[in-house]
């Protein structure tokens, strides 16, 4: 429920921001909605309960649905926003030489690419709403909404009883699996034309219906983004400037960016094998990597715990095991990030490059960089950061000396220190769009020159 | 790039292959261990008698140091509530205490109640209070509840289930609501207005006190019987109870100081009213508390 409602949501949201992407500003927020979802989830949920929570009385289900939609709509509206933008120009021309109205057009070009992200993203949003429970917890009110997913953190972290979690895990892989096939198993179309690299301006009168559609664009807007608000005004109060002299703010930086950075590099990475490796058989492949859509949170929920146990990986430095780990966790997330641009390209020039005799990393280099550029970095951008709202991980291989700004904003909590835990999640949220900037300019200057 | 990327590599790899020989790793929570919490003066202190090196490991998710897959390769565990620990293991001592207690802002709060009867018999009170499957914190209410209702329990639970604005995954999310005014209570120590008095200079928070009396919980550190280190593990279990070590404990931890003499426990902690003590025999288990709370809370 909580899943369908984000993902809606997410669609119409990336709808509207693609269709008035024209506007700096609405640029400016399709851009940077996805830092919105590295915030540690409490503080996310501290937002909500000062916003929300003014209106009216947000514990139960309520509270439970705004929580999730507001936690995950971001993520969705991105993903979809980013493929969006792969709509070819021409086609668009197209549908306004055809003198297509508004909604014919959107049925023809537009509602194709988000039905076909739907099913992931559905899977996936409702895999986060699974396994965070806190917003649930909190939220939530009473402990009837969150049985399932705190029984099998209370088999694990308590009565180390792992056959439980187990048990309770395959549940849920069940529930999902069912839900996905029931729904959405006929959801997959194809529908793409060759991209041209113009730009079409959107003109459009101000009619009453763009200033409706610019309302709620603007209105989901606020309501997305009103954590941040929140963070910027609980985080500037007195204890910011002891907070950034401080010895543990540099180190957790440090480790933050570090984790972050080659998190983000090993994902992509594999992924894009990954990709690479499957994209011939695809109806095998997609099932395969649906399956590790499905699978890889929950690994992360308790597979690890097993692993590590069985295997001893502790002997390896604990920042390595941590950015390993963390690079399986968010490869459903650059999966969801990658995957439509790639199969676009991959369909449009297979067959050209096979007959040009073009392979492996030359046909990386000449063919598929170029077009997959834009994707490439925002799938190591989102998945770097994302590793660094990472919580499970860093508590159990973190030592004193390498702990992450995720961390240090729950100690702080932890021990009285509200204040500073405010102050450190607004420069954890300063360093995520310092670091997408920063990535986004750096990567987009490298030439590849081979000729 | 290239030898960007190279050089962040082997910067990495060289900070974590620096160790000293004889280390003593300790696991314990968050706030001990943190660059502000009594884990690095300690740490220092006791570095210059043992010859050794102290590191910790902590962990933020409340209630993993009794998980076995923290503990492994660790030295010794600091920070076991004694609900949740194996009285067998042979080193152990108890470092600090303090007893649960609900705290309130005296400029919202007017009246306040005196015992659980009267909190649960008053208006439009709003309290929150920690998940009992995930917090060392909830469980401890539950244990509380059915001590001073050994009769009674479902009843009183179920009333006072209907004051709770919400059970949150753990203390740090309880506290924080409280303090951004979303609750009139939370339920955490009585000591814990002594960390606004002492580094906050703010007086207005205030623990109650109930005439039934408060449950004690004590906070351990042992030695594991797998580690190799056991010598160097009981002169830091020893390490901990000693007067100067005890006093920073009590500073910093915001708790009591397990030897309680009166030049261990900070001025402004004197000051606090020690809640009465509820006698008891045996340990309650935790597993039907939390299923009766589920049934009463679920419903």
């Amino acid at each position: 429920m909580s899943a369908l409602l984000s993902v809606i949501t997410g669609s119409l949201f990336a709808y509207l921001l693609y269709t008035y992407k024209n506007y700096l500003f609405i640029k400016f927020i399709a851009q940077t909605q996805s830092i919105l979802f590295v915030l540690p989830t409490i503080i996310t949920v501290f937002g909500i309960l000062s916003f929300y929570g003014n209106f009216f009385d947000i514990y139960g289900l309520t509270g439970i649905l705004i929580g999730h939609v507001v936690l995950n709509t971001p993520i969705v509206s991105h993903i979809i926003y980013q493929t969006l933008n792969n709509i070819s120009p021409s086609e668009k021309l197209l549908s306004r030489q055809m003198g297509l109205g508004k909604f014919s057009s959107f049925l023809a070009s537009e509602w194709p690419i988000i039905k076909k992200n739907i099913p992931s993203l559905f899977v996936l949003v409702t895999f986060i709403c699974f396994v965070s429970f806190t917003p649930v917890l909190i939220l939530g009110g009473s402990p009837k909404y969150s049985t399932l997913e705190v029984s099998i953190y209370y088999s694990v972290i308590f009565s180390n009883d792992f056959s439980t979690a187990l048990n309770l895990l395959i549940f849920q892989l069940i529930i999902c699996t069912v839900i996905y096939f029931v729904f959405f198993k006929n959801f997959k179309s194809e529908n793409f034309l060759i991209d041209e690299h113009r730009q079409v301006k959107t003109y459009f009168h101000f009619k009453i219906h763009n200033f409706l559609e610019l309302v709620i664009l603007l209105l989901i807007a606020t309501c997305i983004f009103m954590p941040i608000i929140f963070i910027i005004i609980k985080g500037l109060n007195f204890k910011i400037i002891s907070t950034i002299q401080s010895l543990y703010l540099l180190e957790s930086l440090y480790n933050t960016f570090i984790i972050c950075l080659f998190s983000g590099i090993i994902s992509t990475v594999l992924v894009y094998n990954l990709l690479i490796l499957t994209k011939k058989r695809t109806k095998i492949s997609e099932s395969l990597v649906y399956s590790l859509i499905i699978l890889s949170p929950a690994i992360m929920a308790v597979g690890y715990y097993i692993f590590s146990y069985k295997l001893n990986i502790l002997q390896f430095p604990n920042i390595m095991i941590v950015i390993v780990l963390n690079a399986f966790f968010v490869l459903p997330f650059t999966y969801n990030y990658l995957a439509p641009s790639f199969f676009k390209i991959t369909k449009e020039n297979e067959d050209i490059s096979n007959s040009l005799n073009i392979y492996g990393l030359s046909r990386f280099i000449t063919i598929e960089w170029p077009r997959l550029k834009n994707s490439l970095i925002t799938a190591f951008c989102v998945s770097s950061i994302l590793s660094a709202s990472d919580l499970v991980v860093i508590s159990f291989f973190g030592t004193n000396s390498l702990s992450t700004l995720t961390q240090t904003i729950y100690r702080l909590m932890g021990s009285y220190r509200i204040d500073e835990a405010y102050s450190v999640s607004l420069i954890l949220l300063i360093y995520c769009f310092l670091y997408f900037f920063a990535f986004g300019k750096l990567l987009e200057k490298i030439k590849w020159n081979i000729h | 790039m290239k030898s960007i990327l190279l050089s962040i590599i082997f910067i990495l790899l060289s900070i974590n292959f620096v160790r000293a020989n004889n280390v003593l790793i300790v696991g314990t929570y968050d706030s001990f261990s943190a660059e502000w919490g009594p884990g690095p003066v300690i740490e220092i202190e006791f570095e210059k008698t043992c010859n050794c090196d102290v590191q910790y490991v902590s962990t933020s998710q409340a209630g993993t140091l009794a998980n076995e897959i923290f503990i492994r390769n660790k030295d010794v565990i600091l920070g076991v509530e004694m609900h949740e620990f194996d009285f067998s293991n042979e080193i152990w001592n108890v470092y600090d205490y303090g007893y649960f207690s609900f705290i309130y802002n005296e400029e919202k709060l007017k009246e306040t109640p005196q015992s659980f009867e009267d909190l649960v018999s008053q208006k439009d009170l709003k309290i929150v209070v920690q998940d009992p499957r995930t917090s060392p914190v909830g469980i401890g209410l539950l244990r509380w509840l059915k001590l001073t209702h050994p009769n009674d329990f479902p009843e009183i639970l179920k009333k006072f289930n209907s004051k709770v604005l919400t059970y949150t995954p753990g203390w740090s999310e309880a506290y924080g609501m409280f303090l951004d005014e979303k609750a009139d209570l939370v339920l955490s120590y009585s000591t814990s207005p002594f960390y606004h008095q002492e580094y906050e200079d703010e007086y207005k928070y205030k623990a109650l006190e109930f005439n039934e009396g408060h449950l004690i919980t004590k906070e351990i550190v042992y030695v594991r019987p797998e580690s190799d280190k056991q010598k160097l593990g009981r002169e830091f279990v020893e390490f901990m109870v000693q007067d100067n070590i005890q006093k920073i404990i009590a500073q910093m931890n915001i708790m009591y100081p397990a030897k309680d003499t009166d030049n261990n426990i900070p001025d402004k902690m004197k000051k606090l009213k020690k809640p009465r003590e509820i006698e008891y025999q045996n340990f309650l288990k935790s597993e039907p508390l939390i299923e009766t709370w589920l049934e009463v809370a679920a419903s």
